[in-house]
């Protein structure tokens, strides 16, 4: 198949590219390796929209970071998906601590960020009674928050595949050629789970000699070897693992804004959050990974992330934690974000080395790209009406008033059957799960965008259900219905045949 | 021959230990009460246990259908007996009580259904 | 809509099914169960093993035969059985909202409401096992379930983590499957189950048991494809150098139950930490009146007959608030029951004092074990009675039996108020 471009990965940095390329007369594909969006770095993020005062002044990571932090909130606004601006804290416990939190200060003006001031003690403790008293100052950024990173992922990837981009998942790129100008890219399938979905199954013309005009490197921490395929060794990808530990809802409740330790050069400490959902996370600490994809969590590693929090919040119950995982971070070997045309092949675009800041930083990396992309290639816009840059969601059953419910319950009898107990999600939100544009095929997509086994039992109750329903719809039978990729089934064989 | 059992009657759970041969038991320790001595001489000369498992069922809301035997079988009859539980197949409507198979395996023990299920249906 | 009606109960499962048929033989009209799931039973549908019902029956049940025994006799009542339906907020007032296929969403006023949800499962997350975040972990109730209900297998090669009873019987149910069990690892020095399933279950089918050991790392890509395993020190800290790789697909988590209280919360309830369950008197009645629990939403059982002993009894207490002959409470005084010497908790929490023949069960769990030892409830210093126990383990609850005309008296007729402790002998 014919595509003029090809983005490489679906994480939050492909999929909002894709989503901006979308409103062009263009024909794109999206090709990710995993089943689903969101399956890596942007999965196993820590969700925070920063304000900008961390990255060096001059930096792609500075620009791009305050950009999108501006960015942000319209941008999740127009994709039904939540973003809390709650503030943060970099907290100080001394001297020393304090006279980084200045240099953050002075570096953030300079980054442009606004709404930042050191606040003294009284101030934080107000805000926040159960950071440890000891603290003696902190660096309040008003323009941070947090946001869904999954969510937001899975949003910009439906608002693309809405506007007509071919989203090609279990298929890995294992080549690149350049002929004639072309790029001719050679792709394994991965896993079958698409494409024995009887919604949507993947055609195997469109995987088939797959050629395009341009191709945009988002492939996180396999970067460096997509882009070796096209000739370009200028850099590399080192692969850092982030492990966390996620609360009940009963811990988030007692927590209001993200807290940060300060900067040191050991590390930049462990930060204490709730997510939008309403659930407290500890994380992350930043260990070097053998292998880009082993995202095993380690014990020494939680004990010390679960030792390091202690130190800035002393609301921490151990008993209430949910789950544990652990993300894999794409650091780039010059240290700051690769995002160009690379120098080695023409028409070939990295967008490389996103780490942190990396999710506030792509919808600004996003647009910066769509302007790289037309500097290459004449694009004309479609039609007002060809194109939609907005996802309309029914709000979730759980955050409905009792009126709201009522009604949502009268008018769908799908409304009326709770799967999840724990999050209250019901089989409605789970069948428009699995038929939205970039559908839930596996119990994780369910549960990503809709809660359901999110919650306290982790699955213990619903996931029976969650796979009759995705085997119903899907015509995937039940046992091989997949936890995540197609390697992942969740059951064994029938005992009776 | 000799071999350790613990009784199982009560909740005391006795370490009850048995020296026998092919003539039966020659001697026995650790029990503290009648009970014991019965259960480790059935453990000993022909221990029997309850097989509960289920069977395929066809047109109900489950695929399988939970069954027992009607007493116990003897013990190294229990393989047997699951394949035989694994190759009949039911119809529903089932009654908890039904006969499913007859004098499994010749334990004179039949497999019994232990759930009540309704015919469901075919969409 | 809006129903209304004199006695709710929220839970369908034995307890439910049992504080129903006692509410209704006892002349409770207009009472409703609401259950989620789409028949009665609860857990018992998928525990269809045998050794349910020596109390209550004097035989030897099947876990749906067992239930089966309820909710026969609850379709000859006109009980209002409702299915499918999840309750999904509660008020102090008794009121709940809850969502029903035929219905949608409802609106439930009750005179009384008895709790009796049950409990689930701890998970993998709450242990914070490290590893891998792969397919093929289970807890042992899911993994029952898939079995039992839904008939397909979850894999080839299993290992158990945990030995408590859900787990020894999963161990046996997957050895009949074809499903290779390599072992139970249980991080105590003494197994979490019952006797007689670690005979049944593993020790008739050789498969091992290994106590003082846990699991400290789970491997694999996509699927378990095996876990490292260790010996704990006394303090259970993993040791260095013990750790053992086993090569299995499937990993069970048998470690477990938490008391499903989320509406109990809601409703305001207190709650008493060490259960898990809501903070009850004698009448198992919770600090909001009128509002009852029972079962392992209560308080997690080991034998599914105190189970259902304990949903009649919430019963009879819902019975005497609506026909208010209940005693008024507020007015009475109350001493607190609090567990001493040896005991990790009791139940009930608090009991008011009156001056009558009642007596008064008080059950409870050690923290330890025990042989041969004496356990007695004391007032004031005073011995008020006293109970011999062969064997006393945390996994099987015990109970001590107290007049409360004894209390009364030892109490200076209830104005000297001091705890009544429970304890094991020393």
């Amino acid at each position: 198949m014919n595509y003029d471009i090809c983005i490489i990965g679906a994480g939050v940095v492909g999929s909002l590219i894709a989503r901006q390329l979308s409103k062009y007369k263009v024909k794109i594909a999206v090709i990710e390796r995993n089943v689903d969006v969101s399956m890596d770095a942007t999965g196993a993020n820590s969700g925070i929209v920063h304000s900008g005062y961390d990255a060096k002044i001059g930096t792609k990571k500075a620009r791009f970071n305050v950009e999108g932090c501006n960015m942000m909130p319209k941008l999740c606004e127009d994709l039904s998906v939540k973003c809390k601006m709650i503030g943060s804290f970099v907290l100080a416990f001394d001297k020393d601590d304090e006279k980084v939190l200045q240099q953050l200060y002075d570096n953030g003006i300079k980054n442009g960020v606004t709404g930042m001031a050191i606040v003294d003690r009284d101030f934080i403790l107000q805000k926040e009674p159960y950071v440890n008293p000891l603290v003696t100052k902190a660096l309040y950024a008003k323009n941070a928050g947090i946001v869904s990173p999954y969510k937001l992922n899975i949003a910009a990837m439906d608002n693309a595949i809405m506007n007509g981009v071919m989203f090609l998942r279990e298929t890995k790129v294992t080549g690149i050629e350049k002929k004639d100008g072309l790029f001719h890219i050679a792709v394994d399938v991965t896993g079958d789970i698409c494409s024995m979905s009887k919604i949507d199954p993947i055609k195997e013309e469109d995987r088939t000699d797959i050629t395009a005009k341009i191709i945009i490197n988002c492939a996180g921490a396999h970067a460096d070897e997509i882009s070796h395929m096209a000739g370009d060794d200028s850099f590399k990808i080192i692969p850092r693992r982030g492990e966390y530990i996620l609360f009940d809802k009963t811990e988030g409740s007692r927590i209001n804004t993200v807290l940060f330790q300060t900067p040191t050069e050991k590390g930049k400490g462990i930060l204490v959050t709730p997510t939008v959902d309403g659930n407290l996370m500890i994380g992350p600490d930043a260990t070097l990974a053998q292998d880009k994809d082993d995202k095993c969590t380690n014990s020494d590693n939680l004990d010390y992330v679960y030792k390091t929090a202690t130190q800035s919040y002393t609301g921490l119950n151990m008993k209430k934690s949910i789950t544990v995982f652990a993300g894999i971070r794409a650091t780039p070997s010059t240290s700051d974000f690769i995002i160009e045309e690379s120098s080695k092949c023409k028409n070939f675009i990295n967008v490389a080395g996103i780490e942190s800041p990396g999710l506030t930083a792509s919808p600004a990396i996003a647009v910066y790209v769509e302007g790289i992309v037309r500097s290459l290639m004449e694009m004309k816009e479609k039609a007002k009406d060809e194109y939609t840059m907005t996802v309309k969601h029914d709000k979730p059953f759980s955050e409905m008033t009792n009126e709201e419910k009522e009604k949502a319950c009268s008018s769908d009898e799908l409304c009326r059957k709770i799967i999840c107990r724990c999050e209250t999600v019901s089989e409605k939100e789970i069948v428009a799960a699995i038929y939205s544009p970039c559908g839930a095929r596996t119990v994780d997509g369910v549960k990503k965008r809709t809660r359901a086994g999110m919650g306290r039992c982790q699955g213990g109750f619903c996931s029976p259900h969650v796979m009759r329903i995705l085997s119903e719809h899907t015509g995937i039978p039940v046992n091989r219905i997949a936890k995540a990729n197609a390697n992942s089934c969740m059951l064994g064989r029938y005992s009776r045949g | 021959m000799k071999k350790d059992i613990i009784c199982i009657v009560c909740p005391k759970g006795c370490m009850i230990h048995v020296d026998y041969d092919e003539n039966g038991i020659n001697s026995m320790e650790g029990y503290s009460c009648k009970r014991g001595i019965d259960y480790a001489t059935a453990e000993i000369l022909s221990p029997t246990r309850m097989i509960t498992s289920s069977v395929k069922i066809d047109n109900a809301k489950y695929t399988v259908c939970p069954v027992k035997t009607s007493c116990p079988v003897n013990k190294d009859k229990i393989q047997d007996v699951m394949k035989n539980i694994c190759c009949v197949q039911v119809q529903a409507p089932v009654k908890q009580g039904d006969v499913i198979i007859k004098d499994v395996c010749g334990t004179g023990a039949d497999i019994i259904a232990t759930q009540t299920l309704e015919e469901e249906k075919q969409l | 809509m809006v129903k209304e009606f004199n006695l709710v109960i929220i839970g369908g499962g034995p307890a439910g099914m049992a504080a129903a048929l006692e509410a209704y033989a006892l002349g409770i009209k207009d009472i409703a169960i609401l259950e989620r799931d789409d028949s009665l039973g609860g857990i018992l549908k998928q525990c269809i093993h045998n050794g349910f019902g020596l109390h209550v029956f004097k035989e030897e049940l099947t876990g749906p035969e067992y239930a089966l025994r309820f909710s026969e006799k609850i379709k000859d009542t006109d009980i209002t059985v409702l299915l499918n339906t999840m309750v999904i907020n509660a008020e102090k007032n008794k009121t709940l909202y809850a969502v029903n296929p035929d219905f949608g969403f409802m609106t439930i006023k009750a005179k009384a409401v008895i709790l009796a949800m049950g409990c689930r499962e701890r998970s993998r997350g709450a242990l914070r096992i490290p590893g891998a975040n792969v397919a093929g972990i289970f807890t042992a109730g899911t993994a029952q379930r898939f079995v039992n209900m839904e008939g397909i297998l979850p894999g080839t090669k299993a290992v158990i983590l945990g030995s408590g009873d859900i787990g020894l019987i999963m161990a046996r149910r997957m050895t009949l499957e074809g499903i290779k069990v390599l072992g139970v690892y249980e991080i105590m020095d003494y197994p979490g189950g019952l006797t007689r399933n670690i005979v049944q279950c593993l020790d008739d089918f050789n498969i091992p048991l290994h106590l003082s050991t846990t699991i400290v790392k789970i491997h694999g890509i996509g699927r378990v494809t095996g876990v490292t395993t260790a010996k704990v020190d006394k303090n259970m800290i993993p040791i260095k150098g013990t750790e053992e790789y086993v090569e299995c697909d499937t990993l069970l988590l048998s470690v477990g139950l938490i008391p499903e209280n989320e509406l109990t919360e809601q409703m305001g309830v207190g709650m008493y930490q060490v259960t898990g369950g809501a903070y009850v008197d004698q009448d198992l009645e919770t600090d909001t009146e009128g509002i009852f629990a029972c079962g392992n939403v209560l308080h997690v059982h080991d034998l599914v007959d105190y189970v259902t002993m304990e949903g009649q009894k919430a019963a009879r207490s819902a019975k005497a608030y609506i026909d208010e002959s209940m005693e008024q409470k507020k007015t009475k005084p109350e001493i607190k029951v609090v567990p001493g010497n040896g005991l990790r908790y009791v139940l009930p929490q608090h009991i008011y004092l009156k001056d009558n023949d009642e007596k008064i069960r008080v059950f409870f769990r050690s923290k330890a074990r025990y042989k041969d030892v004496l356990v007695r409830a004391l007032i004031n210093n005073e011995v008020i009675a006293k109970k011999k126990v062969i064997r006393l383990i945390p996994s099987e609850m015990e109970s001590v039996e107290i007049k409360a005309s004894d209390l009364y008296i030892k109490t200076d007729n209830g104005i000297n108020l001091k705890d009544l402790v429970i304890e094991v002998e020393q």
